[in-house]
């Protein structure tokens, strides 16, 4: 056990590289403490989405560990790692990824769904987070009608629906003009300052650096101070 | 169901492709399961009104009445055994061809039933003809004052009335007596034979003993029907028809459902890495599925019954029957979520990474 909200240890990831392998992430070692924003930055294609991948639970490492909420991972099953994600991570995405079908309140609704919680005390919840990230009067919009900023702010809402541990961001403000991206980057640090979260945000984009508790640098496999 | 619902309200025009497909399905299915129960009834329906239970055959002869041939041996070993109620009867099928002032008209197909007056099966307006010489129509063949010779034969029978007589092998049948009949099959050498013993057998008869001492082979109403002309290959070629209906429907929206899935990879792939479960994404599927498959099936089941209604009582041999209807579309719906099955099936392989986009 560890008193980190996030903890890696030793995570090692080869992908294959033509007739070769070629190592991404290379024991790479990292821990996020209760509130803490860290982030990390690095060339195209130097393995940062992939980082997030382990940290997410979304992949299993053959080499390493990851620690969630000071709990290791190795051995849980794939039910277990499910209910983990369920229960400690939420992600937000370079484009957002907001289902088409669903207003944006629908956004943060579902999330509730999929936790087992429903009804009125889900909704109002959702309806705070929107308020919080400036698009409470965009709840009954569906994405086709929202800009790239309003997208983003609803995907953040929609990670802290699931009042998650660990706030993992891939690239949040790439496709945002410097005003949006500012207002991103703020709205991130406010989730691990007010709400406790461990944000650990990927980017090579300087936004998010300005409210960065630690600025790590990804460079051939290893995390290396910024 | 939480996404699955939103899906279909607000991307419905996706869905309309499948769903007219399968309401497609769903009229060709009700259209042939009214066109297989109409040619059952309309090859059936003589047998049907009669008022028996079973039928005595010669052995070997499976319930086809050209087969089989019966004499007084035979009827009374079965009278003899106490409840039953035993009658010959005479079939087959004959032309008749109008005779006097009637002469050019076109002839007619039969299928003669014969029987005495006496017997059970003789009722109502039949019972006329099965005393005297002569024929009871069909009402549908009603045209009074006519005689007809039975073509094989120089028996001439005049028309003594008309009754539902229903029909055997899609021919309509005419009633005489027996000893007409037997004159008409055999000529002068009849000696007492006649096709069949229609019985009514009391529950607990003991008919397959029955059955052997009297030297017969005992079928049910039903299990005659199958000796009717034509009856085993019709239903069969019906059944092969609605059986490609089904696999061609499961088919197509397994086909569907599998191009959908693949479509929205990244956003099962979302789903799972918000922490949904295989069960919970398989789960809004299905009920997407079912939904969509359960309401374009009621819907082409409505208008194939209208159009099975639109045709009832015409040239074309319908009949609707709700338990049949009820079942092709319940059928349908089974098929469809059958087909579903490979398309579910490719959604537990979805990785949640791939809501990053990392493939590799």
């Amino acid at each position: 056990m560890t008193g980190a909200a996030l903890a890696l240890r030793g995570l090692h990831v080869e992908v294959p590289d033509g007739e070769r392998t070629r190592v991404l992430l290379d024991g790479v070692d990292l821990a996020l403490a209760p509130g803490e924003l860290v982030v990390v930055t690095g060339a195209s294609g130097s393995g940062k989405s992939t980082l997030l991948t382990y940290a997410g639970l979304l992949r299993r490492p053959a080499r390493g560990e990851v620690l969630v909420a000071g709990a290791p991972t190795a051995g849980l099953s794939e039910r277990a790692r499910t209910a983990a994600r369920r229960e400690h991570v939420a992600l937000v995405y370079q484009s957002a990824n907001l289902l088409p079908s669903l207003t944006a309140r629908e956004q943060l609704e579902l999330v509730a769904h999929v936790r087992g919680e429903h009804g009125a005390a889900a909704r109002r919840r959702a309806d705070e987070l929107l308020a919080r990230a400036h698009v409470a009067h965009r709840a009954d919009a569906l994405p086709a009608r929202l800009s790239g900023g309003e997208r983003q702010r609803v995907g953040v809402a929609r990670a802290l629906m699931a009042r998650p541990t660990v706030l993992l961001a891939d690239e949040p403000t790439a496709a945002l003009d410097p005003d949006l991206s500012a207002e991103i980057a703020r709205l991130l640090a406010s989730a691990a300052r007010d709400d406790g979260v461990a944000t650990l945000v990927v980017s090579h984009d300087d936004a998010p650096l300005a409210h960065a508790d630690r600025h790590l640098r990804l460079t051939q496999g290893a995390l290396v101070a910024g | 169901m939480f996404l699955a619902l939103r899906d279909l309200r607000r991307g419905g025009r996706r869905f309309a492709l499948i769903a007219s497909v399968v309401a497609l399905v769903a009229v060709l299915s009700t259209v042939l399961c009214g066109l297989a129960d109409g040619l059952v009834r309309d090859g059936t329906s003589g047998l049907r009104a009669l008022p028996i239970t079973h039928l005595a055959f010669a052995p070997h002869s499976d319930a086809v009445f050209s087969r089989s041939t019966l004499d007084g041996r035979a009827l009374a070993a079965w009278r003899a055994r106490p409840g039953v109620q035993a009658a010959p009867l005479g079939v087959s099928f004959v032309n008749g061809a109008p005779v006097g002032g009637r002469r050019g008209e076109p002839s007619i197909d039969l299928a003669l039933f014969g029987v005495r007056a006496t017997d059970f099966l003789a009722a109502g307006d039949a019972r006329r003809a099965r005393e005297l010489h002569g024929l009871v129509l069909a009402r549908e063949l009603r045209d009074d004052g006519v005689r007809y010779r039975i073509a094989g034969s120089d028996v001439v029978l005049p028309v003594l009335g008309f009754t539902y007589s229903g029909s055997y092998g899609h021919v309509p049948i005419a009633y005489t007596s027996l000893a007409s009949w037997q004159r008409i099959a055999y000529g002068n050498d009849a000696r007492g034979r006649y096709s069949a013993i229609a019985l009514r057998l009391p529950r607990d008869a003991g008919t397959a003993a029955a059955a052997a001492g009297a030297g017969t082979e005992l079928k049910t109403k039903a299990q005659a029907y199958d000796g009717s002309p034509g009856f085993t290959a019709e239903t069969a070629t019906m059944t092969l028809i609605r059986a490609f209906l089904l696999a061609i429907s499961a088919l197509v929206v397994g086909a569907f459902f599998t191009v959908l899935t693949v479509q929205r990879t990244r956003q099962i792939g979302l789903l799972k890495a918000m922490g949904a479960s295989t069960a919970y994404v398989v789960r809004d599927g299905v009920a997407q599925m079912l939904v969509i498959v359960v309401l374009a099936t009621v819907a082409g089941t409505a208008a194939g019954t209208a159009i099975v209604a639109a045709l009832d009582g015409g040239p074309v041999p319908v009949a609707l029957r709700p338990g049949g209807i009820a079942a092709s579309a319940a059928l349908l719906v089974a098929a469809g979520l059958a087909g579903s099955l490979v398309a579910f099936r490719r959604i537990a392989r979805v990785e949640p990474a791939i809501a990053l986009g990392v493939e590799a």
